[in-house]
């Protein structure tokens, strides 16, 4: 059975049937209750996260199970790490990814090695969720995708979710995971509804999916991106070019088939990722693509990401600071040198 | 501003044309699109459209023969100082320059075709690909890609493929799965197909068989093979260079099967230049060794050796693939006897060689074991008639059973 | 500092001999390694815990494999007084397959979980939320666990030290802060570094017990711990202990300790060492003998020349070994 939900109740209810099947399944982070221990506050006025996300877990569960955190990222994620390592399955909220700053060691220098550090008699199995993406007018420090950080850390997993459906089933399995997940949700996406299986099932970590079928050309995206991609894909078909959309979903494990198949079919790829043009999973694909896939390319491999810059506040500069469809077209115009796509 | 007027290449191997005919005098006006000049190359004869309009100033004269690239006119304004002009704009001598260097260059790629690789050709990866698996030389192809890219769909083009045909083999590529392929005829196997037939269609052919006794040969062979062990050789003194030998003696002395008919008229080469037809996994080329009649044994054998390694490398150049005035075809490596070559068109004369046997023979009253080369030797009824091509592969008996006059 | 009537009472002789003999462990042991990094054998970095044997010994004589300790660049003594395998170790030092780590780890990451070791730590300050995540796995999980942060002087000044203890103590978690004031981080004095007359002071800001002890006298150590760890086991939260103590070596080895006076150096070596006083106190209240220290005092050596002939004789991992044990599994594009 499917019903519409948004995208935060998927998160939601990955939480919370992941925690009330496994004990050891717990939540921290900052007001992932809201304002707890607040004595005039009735449950169902705490927060339940900044978005509201989290609402409704404390009710459920206790403060024992969702548990507030001082805004300290470093203490608290430190001690996620090492929760998980001594017998416990945690979820860590980073409010917002940009505040990695604060506690990257935690995550890079211990969560991530301590496995590798003692010769695999440790397992690390944490996820932190965390929220990202442009488009909220939250400017340079609260907008960033800092998924390709992550994706170069060995010992870390990477989930980028594209929709409620695949942000539900993939948590779960982040949740059931015995490695270090990192979970990112993109907050302009925590409203979108689509339709989500009731009750609890895994979508596979490293799976990708084809979220469009086409013979042309080949768009991956990266998270909310992909939604960007099938708009583009819509108006492509105007003029017979069929593309296949695919979804990666998880950037650590990379699904190298698919993508490589895929590019395989229609010899022409083009990356929409937001996050900034240097190092990030757009130029990690594509150099994936031109080493083992070289052979396939009718075109040179073109992106479509965020420029060079922090994440501006202005409404007229954020707009153009995100991939579109338009620039989408763009690019396809330029790589098959038919101009009269962009006009679509 | 006067525009330059350049001998045009037709086609891959042309360094040269001449002038045949001035299809405008000097100093007439001349529209765009219009026939300038005929010119002549080796096999084809072509018409030179004007690049432009304007007066025409004549730099080359009828009959002259110039180098692909250089100035032959120059079309202008009335009244221009046509040299004059076209200096104030760009230094013509120095555009000459750089097309004499890109012909030196054109010329250097034949010597050493694997430089045809550098050349700078802007092809996507995918099509650079199926141009290799279909044995296409993209530096042919025209791309029609942003910025003159040949891409992938420009060869499937060349190459005649649909799109169904295309997706499904895309389709068999990814599941790696094996089915019957319907090859396409393209490439060299077409060439060979149409020259093939060509030739059976235009000639009257007839062939001749003889068994040649060359146990004497063998013996001279297998000496002649220890000595060159210990001395220079990196190549060995082979069977087939002892034929092409045998064959050169006797086209020297019959003129007549060293000739080609065309267009009505039987032409006799003096210069002996032998195809050697060689067999590839692509298919069949035939090399030429130039003047085989300046050459003895030991140079045939070394020509012979070079070209079928230039063969099997893939390296020889059009120059090497054409020219031959007689040519022989060997299947004895497969173990054939005799059998029907067909003519390399337009030449009169294929020796077929093949595989030798030992046989019993009578001689002198006794039975000896002698080894026997089976020859068949296919002639243009056009150009010649039974008996002189009999006694011309009878003399090529005759060499190959009295070797020492191979050597005269 | 509150009467320790009780805890000398709880001192057997049994308890005494282990601890006596943890300590010459750790001491032979940590010798050992200094002289046989100084032929080229032992590839890296150490840094060597001699001299600081009572904090260790004197902690984690209160606790066993259930409870939890957390630890420095210097965690060669943690690991050995958590019950580490001394051979496991040594072939870890030596970077070969057969350590606890696999060779994977190296003297800076030796860890046993089994043992409730969570590895010392290449990270100064690393050690504060570790603790506190074990701490809370033990809370939630009731199982009357501890877990127990090792931290030099030097971690004292670190970020970490702020928001480990102070979440420690709003969750109320049964952690213990052993701070290991050698006097110098790296090679800056402690006066220098740290804002503080004492690191025991800086538990008033978290409202949890925090105080100074001799940390070269073992039963002094071993006092304050018990009163720590009881403290925590009965969920009455964390607490801060600050050991004054000093490192027989430098920072590192090949440390010229240039900032060491030779004064101080006899004096630590000799009067003020750990283990010659720990062996004064149990034969003068009868805990041992002379004869029985003695023997333990061979037995250890034995074991410590077993360690290195271990080491010595054991492989080094192969190559294919290089990108195991990153993740429990790491696979892609399976079939849904």
């Amino acid at each position: 059975m499917t019903r519409e939900i948004s995208f935060a109740d998927a998160v939601n209810e990955a939480i919370s049937e992941t925690m009330r099947k496994d004990d050891d399944v717990i939540l921290l982070g900052e007001d992932v209750a809201g304002g707890a221990d607040v004595d005039h506050l009735q449950n169902d006025e705490a927060w339940g996260g900044v978005m509201g996300v989290t609402k409704g877990l404390i009710q459920e569960f206790g403060k024992n199970r969702v548990l507030d955190t001082p805004i300290a990222e470093a203490g608290y994620v430190g001690a996620a790490v090492s929760a998980a390592a001594t017998g416990m399955r945690p979820i860590a909220e980073l409010m917002f990814n940009d505040f990695i700053g604060s506690c990257l060691d935690e995550v890079m220098n211990q969560g991530a090695k301590l496995r590798y550090m003692f010769g695999g008699h440790a397992k690390i199995p944490l996820v932190i969720r965390t929220m990202h993406g442009a488009g909220f007018r939250a400017a340079a420090q609260h907008s960033q995708s800092l998924y390709g950080l992550f994706t170069a850390i060995p010992g870390v997993k990477v989930i980028v979710p594209s929709n409620p459906r695949d942000a539900k089933g993939l948590l779960i399995s982040a949740i059931e995971d015995d490695d270090m997940v990192v979970f990112f949700e993109d907050k302009t996406l925590y409203n979108v509804k689509a339709d989500v299986p009731e009750g609890y099932y895994t979508i596979p970590i490293g799976q990708a999916d084809i979220k469009r079928k086409g013979d042309d050309l080949t768009i991956v995206a990266i998270g909310k991106q992909v939604q960007i991609a099938l708009m583009a894909a819509e108006k492509l078909e105007q003029k017979g070019i069929q593309a296949e959309v695919v979804d990666p979903r998880s950037l650590s494990p990379l699904d190298e088939d698919t993508i490589l198949k895929s590019v395989q079919k229609t010899n022409h790829l083009i990356i929409v990722d937001e996050a900034n043009p240097r190092c990030n999973a757009a130029t990690d694909i594509s150099a994936l693509v031109a080493d083992k896939g070289f052979d396939f390319l009718d075109a040179p491999i073109k992106m479509v990401t965020g420029p060079h810059s922090p994440v501006p506040f202005s409404p007229s500069l954020e707009d153009v600071y995100l991939p579109s469809p338009e620039k989408i077209l763009a690019v396809v115009a330029e790589m098959i040198d038919d101009e009269s796509i962009v006009a679509i | 501003m006067a525009e330059k007027v350049v001998m045009p290449k037709f086609g891959m191997s042309m360094q040269e044309g001449t002038i045949a005919e001035w299809l405008k005098k000097e100093n007439d006006v001349v529209e765009k699109g219009e026939p300038l000049v005929t010119i002549s190359s080796e096999k084809i004869t072509n018409e030179l459209e004007a690049p432009s309009s304007g007066v025409l100033k004549i730099e080359a004269v009828e009959d002259e023969t110039i180098q692909v690239g250089h100035t032959l006119a120059y079309i202008g304004e009335e009244g221009e100082n046509l040299q004059a002009g076209l200096s104030s704009y760009s230094s013509p001598s120095k555009q000459e320059k750089s097309v004499q260097k890109q012909e030196d260059s054109a010329v250097m790629t034949k010597t050493t075709p694997a430089a045809i690789e550098k050349k700078r050709v802007k092809i996507s990866p995918a099509a650079k690909k199926l141009a290799k698996t279909n044995d296409i030389d993209f530096t042919e192809l025209k791309g029609t890609g942003p910025k003159g890219r040949i891409t992938k769909q420009d060869v499937q083009d060349y190459l005649g493929w649909d799109a169904f045909t295309e997706k499904r083999a895309e389709k068999r590529d990814a599941e790696k799965e094996t089915i019957n392929q319907a090859i396409p005829v393209k490439g060299m196997r077409k060439v060979i197909a149409d020259r093939m037939q060509h030739s059976l269609q235009e000639s009257a052919q007839l062939t001749l068989m003889k068994k040649a006794d060359i146990t004497e040969l063998l013996e001279i062979q297998k000496q002649a093979k220890q000595d060159l062990q210990a001395g220079r050789s990196s190549f060995t003194l082979t069977l087939t260079a002892f034929i092409a030998r045998a064959t050169v003696k006797a086209l020297l002395k019959h003129k007549a099967v060293n000739s080609a008919y065309l267009d009505g008229v039987i032409h006799t080469y003096n210069d002996i230049h032998l195809g050697m037809a060689t067999s590839l996994d692509e298919g069949l080329v035939v090399p030429v060794v130039f003047h085989a009649e300046k050459q003895g044994v030991f140079e045939l054998a070394e020509s012979i050796h070079l070209l079928s390694q230039k063969a099997r490398a893939q390296k020889l150049s059009n120059d090497q693939l054409k020219g031959s005035t007689f040519t022989i075809t060997n299947l004895g490596a497969s173990g054939i006897e005799f059998f029907t070559p067909i003519l390399n068109s337009p030449e009169a004369g294929i020796l077929g060689v093949g595989a030798y046997q030992q046989s019993l023979v009578l001689a002198d009253d006794e039975v000896e074991e002698r080894s026997v080369l089976p020859l068949s030797l296919t002639f243009d009824h056009r150009t010649l008639d039974g008996a002189p091509a009999s006694s011309f592969l009878k003399d090529i008996v005759f060499y190959l059973e009295h070797p020492y006059q191979m050597l005269l | 500092m509150r009467a320790s009537q009780v805890q000398q009472e709880s001192l057997t002789s049994e308890k005494a001999k282990w601890m006596y003999q943890k300590m010459v462990e750790i001491r032979q042991f940590e010798d050992q390694v200094h002289e046989t990094f100084s032929t080229g054998v032992i590839p890296g970095f150490v840094h060597l815990y001699a001299g600081e044997e009572a904090v260790a010994v004197g902690v984690c004589a209160h606790l066993d494999d259930k409870d939890f300790i957390t630890s420095t660049h210097r965690g060669h003594g943690h690991c050995i007084a958590k019950g580490c395998d001394l051979k496991g170790m040594m072939a870890e030092i030596y970077g070969k397959s057969t350590g606890l780590c696999k060779g994977k780890g190296g003297s800076m990451h030796i860890a046993d979980v089994s043992k409730g070791m969570l590895g010392a730590n290449g990270i100064v300050g690393g050690g504060f939320p570790l603790a506190t995540g074990a701490g809370l796995t033990a809370k939630l999980k009731k199982n009357g666990a501890v877990a127990v942060c090792f931290f030099g002087d030097g971690a004292n000044n670190h970020g970490t030290f702020h928001e480990g203890i102070n979440q420690a103590a709003i969750w109320n978690l049964p952690v213990i802060f052993v701070a290991e004031n050698n006097g110098y981080g790296e090679a800056t004095p402690f006066e220098y570094a740290s804002s503080c007359k004492s690191i025991a002071d800086r538990a008033t800001s978290y409202s949890i017990p925090g105080e100074t002890v001799d940390g070269k006298d073992t039963i002094a150590v071993y006092e304050a711990a018990q009163r720590a760890v009881e403290r925590a086991r009965n969920g009455e939260g964390p607490s801060l202990i600050e050991c004054k103590t000093y490192r027989n070596y430098g920072h590192f080895e090949g440390d010229a300790q240039t900032y060491k006076t030779s004064e101080e150096r006899d004096e630590h070596l000799t009067a003020l060492d750990a283990i010659i006083r720990f062996r004064e106190h149990l034969v003068a209240n009868e805990l041992s003998t002379e004869e029985e220290l003695h023997g333990i005092d061979e037995q250890v050596q034995e074991a410590v020349r077993d360690a290195v002939e271990f080491a010595e004789k054991s492989p080094l991992p192969e190559a294919d070994q290089l990108t195991t044990d990153v993740y429990v599994n790491y696979k892609s594009g399976e079939e849904e």
